[in-house]
């Protein structure tokens, strides 16, 4: 059992937030960057170092869709990276069924992480794609073979297996993404901005897509400043103002408080009342 | 293992899928070849000396009287000769005691008609002046009788060195060629393959594979390493048939570059030795830097550096014994081994010596950009 610092207002009677019983565990986790001068003077900062993230906790659970809400530059991707192991956190833990993020060779092959900014090589095609990803999270051939066709044939890829990258379109490259993503059939999806660029369609099939993911049993972790999109998908939601998380728990009950009001409403009552820049807390 | 070998694999398939790529690999030689043929071509029968030292020629044969009066005396000292001693001034030549031994054999005094024979060492750059000189006068006096003058045979000396006129053109010119393209086949490769992948977002992709930095830099470094070195061996290809081209076009009739197997396989170890140099440079460049961009700004004073050091050694246009150490330094032992060669006189301990020390610094470089690759923001920064 780990204790965890609880810094963010539970809402509801959702007493889940810091349970040490989730599948991912964030517990208190800091992250400062070192800045350039130029980013020191573009960002008119006086230190050289820029906390992204601060003291940040919170647990999901398998079967659910997390949101983590927040304003551009809020901590929200950082905390992404951390999940996914792509950066490592200054302070505090992360853990995926109780394993640390220092194993992150075998945390890697129970993670998914979508965003905007991993892209796929254009010289390449679909079909070797799959394969060499497959190969690298070792994925028997067999299952291989198996989920190539169904993701394949789910998001229309297989007309352009043999097409290299640089010719798809924008929506099939994102929807490839997505399929290179889930070729080990991870347990838990980390998300970021997941419509972020697509159109309607593209974007309808992403959310379809991880609701089903979710009823599977998957534990999925978007981040996303739309509110529509989390009040639609979302179980549970954690509002991350300047690296803090400020206030955690179910949407439902984040509604239910606020009778009247949108998720939207909500958000900015939370923001004007937490944010340094706004004059809160 | 498995993951390097992967890797290498991808690159390997992302380069020999794409056809713009595979020629852009084969390029440099292609042109290496052309156009050093084309200039072999253009410089064949052109090579003047650069000696101007007097020349020191040692003439034996009664039809000298009537040369005499054609003897520039600022440019050739002539030495009559009472008796033709052959061993004895062969190895004056050898010696560098006399540039030129001239035997004239027969004279017509009816004709005017003259033959002789010339004793030079082809490896020597006063030797190699005195024959052109001594030609030149023989020629004044061809056109001063107005008769079928000489019967001349131009006999080397010197059985193991090259034709001093066509190394100093190759000697001056593979290092830098070979650089050239070595260095521009890494630069067209190795930038992409970090900074490229930064650019594009792709290497964050397969950061999220269970595989560790150590074994994406060196399965890229590898697939670096195996492209630039089929672009060495395209460029050497095109070495040894510019040098085969421009060998029997350089310098005058009857001289023909003195390059024979040994050499050429001497020339493609060097060229692997400097494609390993480039490769670890332009890969840590590649590492370092954030994307093409960058990569190529930064590697561009490398190119520059590296185009200089090669060239460096051909300046020094003396055919001295060359210290040990001065093989240790990579690139500038590049141009120095390629001048040894053209000259005959790479020993293979000098040889080992420049293999060695570029196996030394690729493995420093690529040592040295693992470390940085392993920093969090290559791949993300605040």
């Amino acid at each position: 059992m780990l204790d965890v610092e609880k810094g963010a207002k539970v809402f509801g009677t959702d007493q889940r937030t810091y349970r040490s019983d989730g599948q991912v565990r964030v517990c208190g986790i800091t992250k400062v960057f070192k800045l350039s001068k130029k980013q020191m003077r573009l960002e008119k900062l006086d230190f050289p170092t820029r906390v992204a993230v601060n003291g940040l906790s919170f647990t999901t659970y398998p079967g659910e869709i997390f949101g983590l809400l927040g304003p551009n530059g809020a901590g929200k991707t950082t905390t992404m990276r951390i999940i996914a192991t792509l950066i490592k956190p200054d302070a505090g833990e992360v853990f995926i069924d109780g394993t640390g993020l220092d194993d992150d060779n075998t945390i890697k092959k129970d993670i998914a992480f979508l965003t905007s900014d991993l892209k796929i090589d254009p010289k390449l095609t679909p079909d070797y794609l799959f394969d060499f990803f497959s190969a690298l999270f070792e994925v028997e051939d067999k299952v291989r073979e198996e989920r190539k066709y169904d993701l394949f044939t789910r998001f229309g890829i297989d007309r352009f297996a043999h097409v290299k990258v640089a010719d798809l379109s924008q929506g099939m490259r994102q929807k490839l993404s997505i399929v290179l993503a889930l070729v080990h059939d991870p347990k838990v999806i980390v998300f970021d901005e997941p419509t972020n660029g697509l159109d309607i369609t593209v974007a309808r099939t992403v959310t379809d897509y991880l609701k089903e993911l979710a009823e599977q049993g998957k534990n999925v972790i978007i981040s996303t400043h739309i509110m529509s999109l989390v009040q639609k998908l979302c179980t549970r939601v954690g509002i991350i103002i300047e690296g803090k998380m400020v206030e955690c728990g179910m949407v439902s009950d984040l509604l239910s408080a606020n009778p009247g009001k949108d998720l939207e409403d909500i958000f900015f009552d939370v923001f004007s009342k937490y944010s340094t820049a706004e004059g809160g807390k | 293992m498995r993951n390097i070998k992967l890797i290498i694999k991808r690159e390997l398939h992302r380069v020999f899928t794409d056809k713009r790529a595979v020629i852009a690999l084969i390029m440099p030689g292609l042109i290496m070849m052309v156009l050093y043929s084309a200039m072999g071509l253009v410089a064949g029968g052109t090579i003047s000396s650069a000696n101007e030292k007097v020349s020191l020629v040692s003439v034996y044969g009664d039809g000298y009287e009537v040369l005499k009066q054609y003897v520039d005396e600022k440019t050739v000292q002539v030495v009559q000769l009472d008796e033709f001693n052959k061993e004895q001034l062969t190895q004056s030549v050898l010696d560098g005691d006399c540039a030129l031994v001239v035997n004239i054999t027969d004279y017509d005094s009816e004709s005017g008609r003259i033959a002789c024979e010339f004793y030079f060492d082809r490896a020597d750059e006063a030797s190699y002046t005195a024959v052109s000189r001594f030609s030149a006068l023989l020629e004044a006096y061809n056109a001063a009788v107005n008769a079928p003058i000489y019967d001349l045979s131009v006999i080397n000396v010197n059985a193991n060195g090259n034709d001093y006129a066509s190394s100093l053109v190759i000697f001056m010119l593979v290092p830098m060629f070979i650089v050239l393209f070595i260095f521009a086949s890494a630069l067209n490769i190795c930038p992409d393959s970090f900074a490229g992948e930064k650019e594009r977002g792709t290497l964050a992709t397969l950061m999220m594979t269970p595989v560790k930095r150590s074994e994406v830099m060196a399965g890229k470094t590898i697939s670096n390493t195996i492209l630039t070195l089929i672009a060495a061996v395209i460029s050497f290809g095109g070495v040894v048939i510019s040098l085969l081209v421009s060998g029997s076009q350089m310098g005058i009739s009857g001289f023909e570059l003195n390059i024979g197997g040994w050499d050429y396989l001497y020339i493609l170890l060097i060229i692997m030795g400097a494609a390993l140099v480039a490769v670890s440079l332009f890969t840590m460049v590649s590492v370092i830097a954030g994307n093409i961009k960058e990569a190529n700004s930064y590697s561009m004073p490398i190119y520059i550096v590296g185009m200089l050091l090669g060239m460096l050694p051909s300046f020094d246009i003396t055919t001295d014994a060359v210290s040990w150490y001065k093989f240790l330094f990579p690139i500038y032992n590049l141009g120095l081994s390629v001048k040894q060669i053209m000259l005959g006189q790479l020993e293979v301990y000098q040889l080992l010596i420049v293999i060695g020390s570029s196996l030394v610094f690729f493995a420093l470089i690529c040592w040295i950009a693992s470390r940085m690759f392993k920093r969090e923001g290559v791949l993300f920064s605040a």
